[in-house]
């Protein structure tokens, strides 16, 4: 008898549990419909190998989510080259037009302003996001029909992370087991009630990694609808010092500490100071390990990158280093690194590339951006020639001798470039026997349609190439007319 | 000088008609089936074989009791056996000679009875566009000799296959060419005018012969008994003379022609002799066209056919364009001198050096095929494959060891990043070759060495002690037989 009440009694407990935590869903459902939105937007980026026209436009989709008076947030990815972009909050027959007010590569993170359709309601973003592990979070979507969905992932493990266009590496959180597969584009991610971060997709098709709100706040100044001043960039690489005999001989054989500096850039953090091969012991006073980790409270160990993006760059971060067999201690100058200062153009936020085209020949400046024509595994698939001048010139940045570096990218057949249409894919090293210092050297001299002739070098194998700028500059109106190239 | 040669060229040619047996009617009594058990060696791995692969492929017998038939038909054979049409015996045959760089071998069979009834074949001089030709082979095998017949549809200059860089002569032609054809003789009125030896997968009925040319360049080569090669003078063209712009730059009168060097490699023949936009208007009694191509016995040929029909030594006369004037340079014929072994590998015991567990063999195309390809090798190796033959420094070294593989052991461990990178120094001295790396291990002064690879900052760094005191162990750990092969 007592048995019998007892499981009755634990039944009704049960559904009455389950109940709560459907009401609860429910009203956390019809509350967030007001603050998360579904959005869509058209982008076209430059077609860097043809660096005259567009790509087609492309169209991508997510989620937003409101946080202030006519203002949403998203992810940049979202609107990285964008032309137009729109969202939805529920069933309204016109979508809001949304412009992006400001855009952080860094973060992977967007605002964007437009005329919200009534009911929108701003959601108020903690500063900062609970992260002690609790097991499970919910996640909130709207399907394009403005239907609010949910679904819960489990809490994983801090870890840090560089976004596609990013400089900096940045502290993340990483979910798995969600019970809705291809979790990303910026839905939204909440702890119990509270709003957590918002989800981008990483590694497997049910793991997905989450912005916290400490990242979100520390890229926009939401209230102001404006991005803060950026925080440091890394300006050095690191490797792993995990070599036995390595560590003996530079006497840290009974040390677990230190990793290699092992590239030092021209801009950044970092450089000036740091020097290749310096072991790198300590960073904002927090001992750096051999694979070059340090312990983050509360994440365990983590590579250390992802300290700079939390420093101003008013704010000093002290290191130490072993050089030359001495310990040293100073500080690091904190500084961002600047798109328009490398040799190599990145064009990370879709910028289109300067180019020439003179009697056909296509010139312009070797770019990341022209070598992802190859796709994500350009490093092994495009030009070798090219891989090994971006392997030695991507740390550095333009300096009077060097602007940038000229490549040949296509010869538009035309008769003035008979028997000289296989000349793509070569880099232009000098020009009229000195070493060519960038696009615009090349422009200046190939302007000057008096000099009979223009001697090009090109890369590898010193190949000599002559040119009469004139011949070239009179065939350039027939050519532009014949391959619709409009500047 | 060109009259003499004629002169012993026809001396040599009626030479060789005495001596030869009558014309034959048929040439199903001088094919010969090939069966061939064949082994190489896994080039990442370099002390070890691979599987022993049988295959199968046609010869066909000439004077002198001389079988020819292709280099990839019996490319690292390590059993070969021959059998004649209509003949219940097969017989063992040996390689005699092998030209990986034209795909073609000399097969030898010492019983003498397997000649018996056979007819030595002879050969014919280049066939005309649009003339019939019969491929007699064993295409998939077969007891039965299978004939085909087809149409010469171009004589041009192709990449031979089989080791992926030669290019020399071939005959196109649209009579079937399959597995098994490789080797066997395309006959034209009862005269072999080429070895049926490569077709294109992805094209209908488009086979290639090896015409005469090049055999005779092959049996001529092998006179003394000792295969030199395909040899080379060393330059780049590009046909800047077909652009009227530039051929005004190059100060060239209008009724000229000729093809413009825009690269000569160092340590080649050319190097010293000929400069970059130099125009070659003739080369020995050709005139070369804007095009690079002259005409030979009535044919329309590349201008370097001429040299690739000379021996190695051989003097070539050119006319060259330079300055405005005309001027006669003489270039003897080289072979490519490399230090990266670009073709493609066979009949090779591939060198190697293992120390402390970490084995490095030289960069070869055979390393990189066998590491997974080009996607896999890291791109300092691949620019250095690509481009060392044309860098003065580099293009004299004589190899460039690459850490191949790491037998995984205390002494190395974390190492495996730098497997697949290229040794450039070793305690900051270069490395110039397997043998150096070798020395400069063993005899390092410090214990701990250094070795520096191209294009990694960080270097890798072993105890000379340990390595040479675990080196066996390491070995027999992992059934290496040698340490070396050098």
């Amino acid at each position: 008898m007592s048995k019998t009440v007892a499981f009755i009694s634990l039944f009704l407990v049960s559904a009455s549990l389950l109940r709560a935590d459907e009401v609860s869903s429910t009203k956390m459902l019809k509350r967030l419909s007001k603050n998360v939105g579904s959005i869509q937007s058209t982008c076209q980026l430059p077609e860097y190998g043809r660096p005259w026209r567009w790509q087609d436009s492309k169209r991508r989709s997510g989620q937003c989510l409101v946080v202030g008076d006519n203002l949403v947030l998203t992810l940049a990815d979202l609107v990285h080259g964008v032309k137009q972009v729109q969202m939805r909050l529920g069933v309204e027959p016109l979508p809001t037009q949304l412009t992006p007010v400001a855009v952080d590569f860094e973060t992977n993170l967007a605002l964007l302003e437009g005329d919200l359709p009534d009911g929108a309601e701003p959601l108020v973003i903690p500063q900062k996001s609970d992260t002690e592990p609790s097991g499970q979070v919910g996640i909130y979507w709207k399907t394009p029909r403005g239907r609010m969905m949910r679904g819960s992932a489990v809490f994983d493990r801090i870890d840090i992370h560089k976004h596609t266009h990013a400089y900096q590496i940045q502290r993340i959180v990483k979910a798995v087991q969600s019970t809705q597969s291809g979790i990303g584009g910026a839905t939204p991610v909440f702890k119990g009630e509270t709003f957590f971060g918002l989800a981008f997709s990483w590694g497997q098709d049910r793991d997905f990694a989450i912005i916290p709100c400490e990242t979100i706040h520390r890229s926009f100044d939401i209230e102001n609808r404006r991005l803060r001043k950026p925080t440091a960039m890394q300006g050095f690489t690191a490797s792993p010092l995990v070599q036995q005999y390595m560590r003996r001989k530079l006497g840290l054989a009974d040390r677990e500490d230190g990793c290699f500096v092992s590239k030092v850039f021209d801009q950044g953090s970092g450089s000036g100071t740091l020097q290749a091969m310096d072991v790198l012991l300590s960073i904002a006073g927090r001992s750096v390990d051999a694979w070059g980790k340090i312990e983050e409270p509360g994440a365990g160990k983590i590579g250390f990158s992802f300290l700079f993006s939390q420093h101003q760059l008013d704010q000093k971060l002290p290191v130490t280093v072993i050089r030359n067999q001495k310990e040293l201690s100073f500080d690091l100058d904190l500084s961002i690194m600047e798109d328009a200062a490398w040799r190599i153009p990145r064009f990370r936020k879709g910028e289109p590339s300067p180019y020439l085209i003179r009697g056909g020949f296509v010139f312009q400046p070797l770019s990341v951006a022209y070598l992802k024509q190859w796709g994500s595994g350009y490093v092994r698939k495009a030009p070798v020639n090219m891989v090994t001048m971006l392997e030695e010139n991507q740390d550095k940045i333009k300096d009077d001798e060097q602007r940038d570096i000229v490549i040949i990218s296509r010869v538009l057949a035309h008769e003035s470039n008979r028997a000289l249409q296989n000349q793509a894919g070569y880099i232009v090293s000098g020009i009229n026997g000195a070493p060519l210092k960038g696009l615009q050297h090349l422009t200046d001299v190939l302007d000057n349609v008096g000099a009979e002739i223009v001697k090009l070098t090109l890369a590898p194998g010193d190949i000599p190439l002559w040119l009469s700028p004139h011949e070239l500059k009179k065939a350039d109106p027939e050519i532009q007319r014949m391959y619709d190239i409009r500047k | 000088m060109h009259a003499k040669r004629y002169v012993f060229g026809i001396l040599l040619g009626l030479g060789l008609f005495l001596q030869s047996p009558r014309l034959c009617a048929d040439a199903k009594d001088s094919v010969i089936n090939i069966k061939v058990h064949a082994q190489s060696y896994r080039f990442n791995m370099p002390w070890k074989k691979s599987r022993v692969a049988s295959g199968i492929g046609t010869g066909f017998l000439i004077s002198g009791n001389r079988i020819i038939t292709n280099a990839h038909v019996v490319s690292d054979a390590r059993y070969i056996e021959v059998r004649k049409l209509g003949d219940d015996q097969k017989y063992p045959a040996v390689v005699s000679h092998i030209a990986h760089d034209c795909d073609l071998a000399m097969l030898q069979v010492d019983n003498p009875a397997f000649f018996d009834g056979m007819k030595a074949l002879e050969f014919g001089t280049l066939p005309e566009i649009d003339s019939m030709v019969t491929t007699y082979g064993f295409p998939l095998g077969g007891q039965q000799v299978s004939v085909t017949r087809g149409v010469v549809s171009r004589i041009e200059h192709l990449t031979y296959s089989h080791s992926a860089v030669d290019s020399h002569l071939v005959i196109q032609t649209d009579a079937a060419i399959n597995p098994g054809n490789s080797g066997g003789p395309v006959m034209q009125e009862d005269m072999v005018v080429g070895v049926a030896f490569q077709g294109i997968s992805r094209a209908d009925n488009i086979g290639y012969l090896i015409p005469v040319t090049v055999i005779r360049h092959f049996l001529e080569d092998i006179e003394d008994g000792t295969l030199h090669g395909f040899g080379n003078i060393g330059i780049q063209v590009r046909h800047d003379c077909q652009n009227p712009i530039i051929k005004e730059l190059l100060g060239m009168p209008e009724e000229r022609s000729g093809t413009v060097v825009i690269r000569v490699f160092p340590n080649m023949p050319a190097c010293d002799v000929l400069e970059p936009m130099d125009v070659i208007l003739a080369i020995g009694e050709y005139d070369i066209k804007d095009d690079g191509m002259i005409q030979i016995d009535g044919r329309k040929v590349p201008f370097d056919e001429v040299i690739e029909r000379e021996q190695i030594g051989t003097e070539i006369t050119f006319t060259v364009w330079r300055d405005k004037k005309e001027l006669t340079v003489t270039i003897p014929v080289a072979k490519w001198k490399t230090s990266i072994d670009r073709r493609n590998p066979f009949d090779i015991d591939p060198r190697y050096y293992i120390f402390g567990g970490l084995c490095f063999t030289p960069l070869s195309r055979g390393y990189i095929m066998a590491a997974g390809g080009w996607s896999s090798v890291p791109i300092f190796a691949k620019q250095l494959f690509v481009n060392a033959h044309g860098d003065p420094v580099l293009s004299t070294y004589k190899e460039f060891p690459v850490l191949c593989k790491r037998l995984p052991d205390g002494i190395n461990a974390n190492m495996d990043g730098f497997v697949g990178h290229i040794v450039d120094r070793v305690n900051g001295v270069a490395v110039t070759s397997l043998d150096a790396l070798k020395k400069a291990l063993e005899e390092a002064a410090e214990d701990i060495v250094s070795i520096e690879f191209l294009g990694n900052k960080v270097p890798l760094m072993i105890s000379k002690q340990d390595a040479m005191e675990k080196g066996s162990a390491i070995l027999q750990k992992y059934r290496v037989p040698e340490g070396e092969r050098l």
